[in-house]
């Protein structure tokens, strides 16, 4: 019998969706299921599974299966990305000793880092979720930002010209530390959701942390390469899955 | 004069026992000697000091007063978080300042006169404190680098909220403090209780007498005027007693008093010696005995929300000229569950005092 890995989260699925062709064969003892969990938002609804069929979907699964969740760990872009009207920045645990350069009010990492686990820790979802299968689960963290500047002010500009060229995107190291702030808050509330936690591929980043060029999709998105390095990821994790909070290889 | 005429026949009846506490109910009393401040919807009042002070910008900002905060934290940071961290406790993010002589020391960091030599505190698990405020982020900073960064940055808020308000509302806390050997810095907190590592050879405990505290205060009005000739000052003295004292042989209730005793003292010479320097009796109604204690909670030492209002309602009415008569309803602090009346009390008088951590072992 096959291992089963479901899959359930947002936008990010779909480089995930767009991979299963790429390890399909490398992979025949694995049953990947991946869906787009829907929403209806503003009247627009989006995914392809609803809360029902995915929670009928988790029961169906086995001790020995993963449940592997994408919802969280996109609040980073919703907060970081575009220049805010009160500039900011971030110093990073380890990183450059980056900040006065960047401009803007200083917020100290544990500021932004609670700020991100206060926004987390209020799903009520992923709670919901752990409870109803008997699979490992486990929350998956979201690519991490582009270096690229130029890159994502020409990815926004084909769908928000004025964003783009009125806004601006945030600098390169505050979208970086936003994101990784994020991922430490993600590992936090896994912890006390008592679910595992799997951090973005190693090998899709550069030595400074963003997101290697070749994985590039548009401005908040990894592509299929770098859906295929998730999925060997979730398939390489033993049977029982990850710690709570663990992060992953 | 006449046979029976002497000078107390022509007092006001504030000046007498009977006819002003003793004869009054106890939400009556207001015991406010000269205070002719005046504050309206415009002016920028800025609040320091110890613990108590946090009730007296908590009432006004919700008094509909202008109640100035220079470092509110960034608008991405929910409130929660702000709060947690100190953001709009006082109007800037120094923690409380208990004595006359750490405000004087955040005047002189705030325009580069004075720079301790005890920079940072770095913890076992890596968090770094900053000594002069080490608890107003529970989970420190990550660097140094960020520390003084975030310290340049609220510096530079402190220098803002100085020569813009109108009126700087100080309430004075404590005598005690614990000061360098090295450089005379002192700390809010002694090192080793909150953070940081207590060493004989470099931290000697410092009681202030009441010249040094009337010293330090001329000092801070002085430097003050320099940069805001307009300020205004309101002393007011906190009436939470110590949580513990480091006098050697003290009991903890005659420190109090002494300390107290002091800090009235300095506060009335302030008043009597400059014009723009008022004094605010909050220690008086919430320690007087026409309320036979009970202003103070359970534990004798924090203060009730039915005492602050009492404070606060004087306060505005008087600043106002009876244009408020009671202060409006504040919102209680966040984030902590009330179940039953002690952990109500609790809520309500829950604000941040460090000076806790002293009795924890």
């Amino acid at each position: 019998m096959k291992r089963r890995i479901v899959i359930l989260g947002d936008s990010h699925t779909r480089s995930l969706v767009a991979a299963q062709h790429l390890v399909a064969e490398s992979l025949p003892d694995i049953e990947f299921r991946i869906h787009w969990l829907a929403s209806d938002k503003k009247g627009v609804v989006r995914g392809d599974i609803s809360i029902e069929d995915s929670e009928a979907l988790l029961e169906s699964l086995g001790p020995g299966d993963i449940a592997a969740i994408s919802i969280l760990g996109t609040a980073h872009n919703v907060l970081g990305m575009l220049q805010h009207e009160v500039p900011f920045r971030v110093m990073r645990p380890g990183g450059r000793a980056a900040g006065e350069d960047v401009g803007g009010e200083l917020i100290p990492w544990h500021v932004i880092r609670d700020t991100f686990v206060e926004m987390g820790a209020r799903s009520k979802r992923i709670p919901k979720i752990r409870d109803g299968t008997k699979a490992r689960v486990l929350h998956l963290m979201t690519p991490p930002p582009k270096e690229s500047t130029e890159y994502m002010l020409e990815k926004i500009g084909l769908y928000r010209k004025k964003l783009a060229s009125e806004v601006g995107v945030a600098a390169p190291e505050v979208r970086l530390g936003m994101w990784q702030a994020e991922r430490d808050s993600l590992r936090i509330v896994c912890d006390q959701w008592r679910i595992g936690f799997l951090d973005a591929p190693a090998d899709a980043m550069t030595a400074d942390g963003y997101l290697r060029p070749e994985y590039y999709e548009d401005a908040t998105h990894a592509n299929k390469e770098y859906g295929e390095l998730v999925l060997r990821q979730l398939a390489a994790l033993p049977s029982g899955g990850v710690s709570p909070g663990a992060a992953g290889p | 004069m006449s046979k029976n005429g002497n000078p107390y026949r022509s007092l006001p009846e504030k000046a007498f026992w009977r006819r002003s506490v003793g004869g009054l109910a106890p939400g009556a009393v207001d015991p406010t000697g000269v205070f002719d401040l005046r504050i309206d919807a415009s002016t920028r009042v800025a609040t320091a000091g110890s613990c108590f002070a946090q009730h007296i910008a908590r009432h006004l900002r919700a008094s509909g007063y202008n109640y100035m905060v220079v470092e509110e934290g960034h608008p991405i940071i929910p409130p929660d978080v702000r709060s947690r961290n100190q953001y709009g406790t006082f109007s800037a993010r120094y923690g409380n300042i208990y004595t006359a002589r750490q405000l004087r020391q955040l005047v002189d960091r705030a325009y580069g006169r004075f720079a301790p030599q005890e920079d940072a505190w770095i913890e076992d698990d890596g968090r770094v404190l900053d000594p002069y405020r080490p608890t107003v982020q529970p989970s420190g900073f990550i660097s140094v680098a960020e520390m003084q960064q975030d310290r340049k940055q609220h510096l530079a808020a402190v220098r803002r909220m100085f020569e813009t308000l109108d009126v700087f509302v100080f309430t004075l806390g404590l005598t005690e403090c614990w000061r360098s050997r090295v450089d005379g810095a002192v700390f809010p907190l002694c090192p080793g209780v909150e953070g940081g590592v207590f060493d004989p050879a470099r931290h000697e405990f410092y009681n202030q007498a009441a010249d040094e505290v009337i010293e330090d205060l001329e000092y801070v009005r002085r430097r003050l005027g320099e940069v805001n000739p307009r300020a205004q000052v309101v002393l007011t003295v906190s009436p939470v007693p110590l949580m513990a004292t480091a006098d050697p042989g003290a009991h903890v209730l005659s420190a109090t008093v002494y300390s107290k005793s002091v800090l009235r003292v300095a506060a009335e010479t302030m008043r009597r010696r400059y014009s723009n320097v008022h004094y605010f009796p909050s220690f008086e109604v919430i320690t007087g005995s026409f309320n036979r204690g009970a202003y103070f909670g359970p534990d004798l030492r924090n203060v009730t929300e039915e005492g602050v209002k009492h404070v606060m309602g004087i306060f505005l009415k008087r600043a106002t000229g009876g244009a408020v008569a009671a202060p409006a309803p504040v919102p209680r602090p966040q984030g902590k569950a009330a179940a039953g009346a002690v952990a109500n009390a609790q809520l309500i008088v829950d604000v941040e005092c460090d000076e806790a951590a002293l009795d924890r072992r």
